[in-house]
């Protein structure tokens, strides 16, 4: 019964993903057709102005928005589940702020060694481990499901203002290259780093689907499953890698994005009213992906009338949903 | 079953000492103690959350020191005094976590932990409770609930911490009852901490007493009455 409820749902987020990608890839300033659709995906050199328009932008940009809503929807579930707190996630523990700092650092002092993509990605991923183990640390003495919020507020100031310093000591190129990536966008991602991109990103899911039994678990709070077996040490260590890997390739490509992480893993709770992670996981994946190309259809129609940033669209959404929750969940 | 040997019992001070005391299968035991004597730091010392003090804990002829982290579940369940329920995680689903233990590393039940669960459910008459949310569910059902997880772990042992703290007085009744059976039944050794001094002098429960005078644990094997519990522990 349960379970037939959870199908239910997943297939219609599956088809709803479907018909949101299709609208995705044609919708837009120029009009492109079916047919230049598989001629990109399956021709071999020769591309029409069109097609090249469709392999260069209109398919990395939403196979971007897929693996960003997905990826930042499981790190926030993974954050969710091992805090034991609806309001975590990676943008609000600061989590990208790691990531953000070590980005920053590598395009602004405009070091060869971190300057290739691969080594931006790479420091992104890094810089958000990093913040993810203080966070850890943090939420060791902190009991409070909100102290542990502001202290992943506070994480974010204080990185941001580190920034601003390094920002002022760059020369004019680093600074615009750095300002640019800020921004936040899905359109920066490259043809030839969607491989990367996407092992990452299924990699990323495989590991999570192997958290499975200690998320499970940790559901039932950390003092309960220590005393059924759990190893909380390799459990802690474990999810703040995953959501590292998440959240690092993520940010490293798109820039910060709020509210996706937070607000997605709630939804999908609500929808799917279970707490078994193999369900949650698939949930999470599917809903995160439909919100953002949604987000982005939205930003791609009203284009000719105002131009949305990303994370100005996610944050509108995103923040009155916060509140909702701090007023049903968290008193 | 469970042997103690110039036990020290306490987190940063040592709180109480048991001199030479082995508790047996079969048995369900009463601990009995003012608040902040160590009944908590005893129970939660055997889990091994709360380092030992001093001397050594047996468990089935082994050190408790050595035996592997993943084994103590195997030997030794804890129900904690208040479970608040869940959202969205059904009583079934949340007594099952119970086999983790068993379960492999992604925590597939196998038709015979799907058994042992029902087996556990039906015991406990909470059949028709198993499809609700945990949220849902009064506080006495909840306990049951928590006691139905540490009975599917299959422990030999189990220790309760207050399960009856938060409890109307028919549950209380209920509870401590259905635990005797248990502990007959299943011959599992059950030490159970609660400050239902009359509930237990009229099951005859064999009582653990943490004596206030000389910081010491001693064990009443069937104590006459109230007086002589009391005047132990105050």
């Amino acid at each position: 019964m349960m379970k037939r409820r959870i199908l239910f749902y997943l297939l219609l987020a599956t088809i709803l993903l479907l018909v949101f990608s299709i609208l995705h890839i044609f919708v837009g300033q120029i009009s492109l057709s079916s047919s230049d659709f598989f001629r990109a995906v399956f021709k071999n050199g020769n591309y029409s102005n069109e097609e090249i328009l469709m392999r260069e932008f209109r398919i990395p940009r939403l196979l971007m928005a897929i693996v960003a809503g997905g990826g930042l929807a499981l790190a926030g579930m993974l954050m969710q589940t091992l805090f034991n707190n609806p309001l975590a996630g990676p943008y609000v523990l600061g989590i990208n702020s790691g990531s953000s700092l070590l980005v920053a650092l590598s395009i602004l002092t405009g070091s060869t060694f971190l300057g290739s993509e691969l080594s931006l990605v790479f420091s992104a991923i890094v810089g958000a481990f990093i913040f993810g183990l203080l966070i850890l640390l943090f939420s060791l003495s902190v009991k409070s499901h909100l102290s542990l919020l502001l202290i992943g507020l506070m994480l974010g100031s204080f990185t941001s203002a580190l920034v601003s310093i390094l920002e002022m000591g760059a020369g004019a190129e680093q600074f615009k290259a750095f300002a640019f990536w800020g921004m936040g966008s899905l359109q920066q991602i490259e043809l030839s780093q969607i491989p990367l991109l996407m092992l990452t990103f299924l990699g990323s899911i495989g590991a999570s689907f192997l958290l499975v039994k200690p998320l499970n678990m940790l559901v039932i709070g950390e003092n309960s499953a220590v005393m059924l077996g759990l190893s909380l040490r390799k459990t802690r260590i474990l999810v703040i890698a995953v959501t590292a890997l998440f959240t690092g390739l993520i940010t490293a490509f798109c820039g910060p994005i709020a509210f996706v992480g937070l607000a997605v893993p709630n939804i999908t709770k609500l929808v799917f009213r279970t707490q078994q992670h193999t369900w949650l996981i698939l949930g999470n994946v599917l809903i995160g992906a439909l919100f953002l190309v949604v987000c982005d259809v939205l930003i791609q129609s009203l284009e000719s009338v105002i131009h949305l940033p990303l994370n100005a669209l996610t944050s509108i959404i995103g923040a009155p949903f916060v509140i909702f929750i701090l007023l049903k969940k968290v008193r | 079953m469970i042997g103690f040997k110039s036990t020290l019992i306490g987190f940063k001070t040592s709180l109480f000492e048991i001199e030479n005391l082995y508790l047996f299968p079969g048995n369900l035991y009463l601990l009995a103690g003012k608040n902040g004597t160590g009944k908590t730091t005893f129970l939660k010392t055997i889990m091994r959350t709360v380092p030992l003090h001093g001397g050594s804990i047996q468990i089935k002829g082994t050190d408790l020191k050595i035996i592997e982290s993943s084994t103590l579940p195997l030997l030794v369940a804890f129900v904690e005094s208040r479970f608040v329920g869940i959202p969205f995680l059904s009583l079934k689903e949340y007594i099952a976590l119970g086999r983790a233990p068993h379960t492999n590393a992604f925590g597939r039940l196998t038709p015979k932990d799907n058994e042992k669960v029902d087996e556990v459910i039906s015991l406990l008459n909470l059949s028709s409770y198993q499809d609700k949310f945990t949220d849902e569910l009064s506080d006495g059902i909840r306990q049951l609930g928590a006691i139905a997880r540490a009975l599917v772990q299959e422990a030999p042992i189990l220790l309760l911490d207050e399960p009856t703290a938060f409890l109307d007085f028919e549950n209380k009744d209920l509870l401590m009852r259905t635990l005797k059976e248990i502990a007959v039944s299943q011959n599992k050794c059950i030490i159970c901490s609660s400050h239902d001094l009359d509930l237990s002098i009229e099951l005859a429960l064999p009582t653990l007493a943490v004596s206030s005078e000389e910081n010491k644990l001693i064990l009443l094997d069937s104590p006459l009455n109230k007086q002589q519990i009391i005047g132990l522990i105050c």
